[in-house]
């Protein structure tokens, strides 16, 4: 679907009435995207094809992936929400996997921000280098 | 031995320890080496790209959501869902003197197989050339060895000429010669005192490999390729390399006379 600048400009104002205290309110998501769908104003479609990416993206802004080699401590996890919240602010999505081809160390991707300590970037770093 | 084991020191002691904050992103969408990327929240314009496996691009359009970027190299292996990194490095080439002699790609990267690029430093690709009255007037001529045109139409050094005609009507003939015959004269006054010599950076863009191939023979034969740069973007390149070809080019030219490298 083609979406045309005043879509973009809709959706950009849609989404901006649906922040509050600078994040993303679910309840207000859910009501706009009703009453816009209710009211069927001109180029309806691509305003709210525009906004979920919108949406999709401030999400995933606010998700931390974080990886280890191993299954990570109840006392680590404490220390890394405390840390990442005082950084990248409150309203945080954690989400906690292992991946054992990391050898060891922590890979934390917020939004687009990746810390990685592994040993497997490392090594990878060093084959560069060589 | 010794310096060998030394030399493996010191590569593993450069090798990061410490965790780094990468700012990274995914391709979206790419076709004939063009892509939009997501993410890269604090991409630059003009800034290089790493695309990995020595694949490097330029974000070129900066949008709300994404990152326009044209590819260097071959960019076939790369697809929709590739990891992007930004470098925090504006698009530049390797320059000095290490660079005479040498048949590179725009990005300062060595295609003659005569081994790594012995770089002085590296010069930004885009960068605003001074003004006309921070420049020195033409005062100097520049032969080209071309009777008809030292004669009635000649060049000075620091003058830009364009050479313009038909197809297979001499044009890359009449720049061989030039830069043969000042490769000649920089022979004949080595060594002499206030003698300046001619270095020549030649931009192949769009062309076939063996047109640059004959060239680059042509001015090995005469002896002139010890005083010549060569930037090869041949047809069978990217279009981005195309485009790029010439600024890097003159970016290595710029940095020659931005140094000590011509007094």
């Amino acid at each position: 679907m083609k979406i045309g600048k005043q879509a973009r400009r809709d959706a950009k104002d849609l989404f901006l009435a649906c922040k509050r205290d600078g994040v993303l309110d679910e309840t207000r998501v859910r009501q706009t995207v009703t009453q816009v769908l209710a009211s069927k104003p001109r180029n309806y479609l691509a305003a709210l094809t525009h906004f979920q990416r919108l949406v999709e993206l401030d999400i995933q802004s606010r998700t931390v992936r974080i990886e280890n080699a191993v299954p990570t401590s109840e006392s680590l996890m404490a220390d890394l929400k405390t840390s990442l919240t005082g950084r990248y602010g409150a309203g945080l999505d954690f989400q906690f996997f292992v991946d054992p081809t990391l050898i060891g160390g922590l890979r934390i991707r917020i939004g687009s921000d990746v810390f990685d300590g592994t040993v497997k970037s490392r090594l990878a770093d060093l084959e560069t280098r060589f | 031995m010794s310096s060998l084991l030394q030399e493996i020191e010191a590569q593993i002691a450069g090798a990061k320890t410490s965790v780094t904050r990468q700012n990274v992103g995914q391709i979206r969408e790419i076709s004939d080496g063009v892509c939009k990327i997501e993410g890269l929240s604090d991409c630059m314009a003009n800034e290089m790209l790493d695309f990995g496996n020595g694949i490097i691009g330029l974000a070129l359009n900066l949008e709300e959501t994404e990152v326009g970027a044209i590819i260097m190299g071959d960019y076939t292996s790369l697809r929709e869902g590739s990891e992007v990194k930004t470098t925090g490095k504006l698009l530049s080439v390797p320059v000095g003197k290490g660079l005479l002699g040498r048949v590179v790609d725009v990005l300062g990267r060595p295609l003659d197989g005569k081994g790594p690029i012995a770089a002085t430093a590296f010069y930004p690709v885009e960068k605003i050339a001074p003004g006309i009255v921070k420049r020195k007037s033409v005062s100097q001529p520049l032969q080209t060895g071309i009777m008809a045109v030292d004669a009635m139409i000649p060049i000075g050094r620091g003058q830009r000429e364009l050479i313009i005609g038909d197809r297979s009507t001499g044009k890359t003939t009449i720049g061989v010669d030039t830069m043969i015959n000042q490769a000649r004269i920089n022979q004949q006054n080595a060594g002499a005192k206030d003698f300046r010599p001619v270095y020549n950076i030649y931009v192949a863009i769009g062309q076939k490999q063996s047109n640059i191939a004959r060239v680059i023979a042509e001015l090995e034969k005469a002896g002139a390729m010890e005083y010549t740069i060569v930037v090869a973007a041949a047809a069978s390149d990217s279009a981005a390399d195309q485009y790029l070809a010439p600024f890097s080019g003159a970016s290595i030219g710029e940095w020659s006379w931005t140094t000590a490298w011509m007094p």
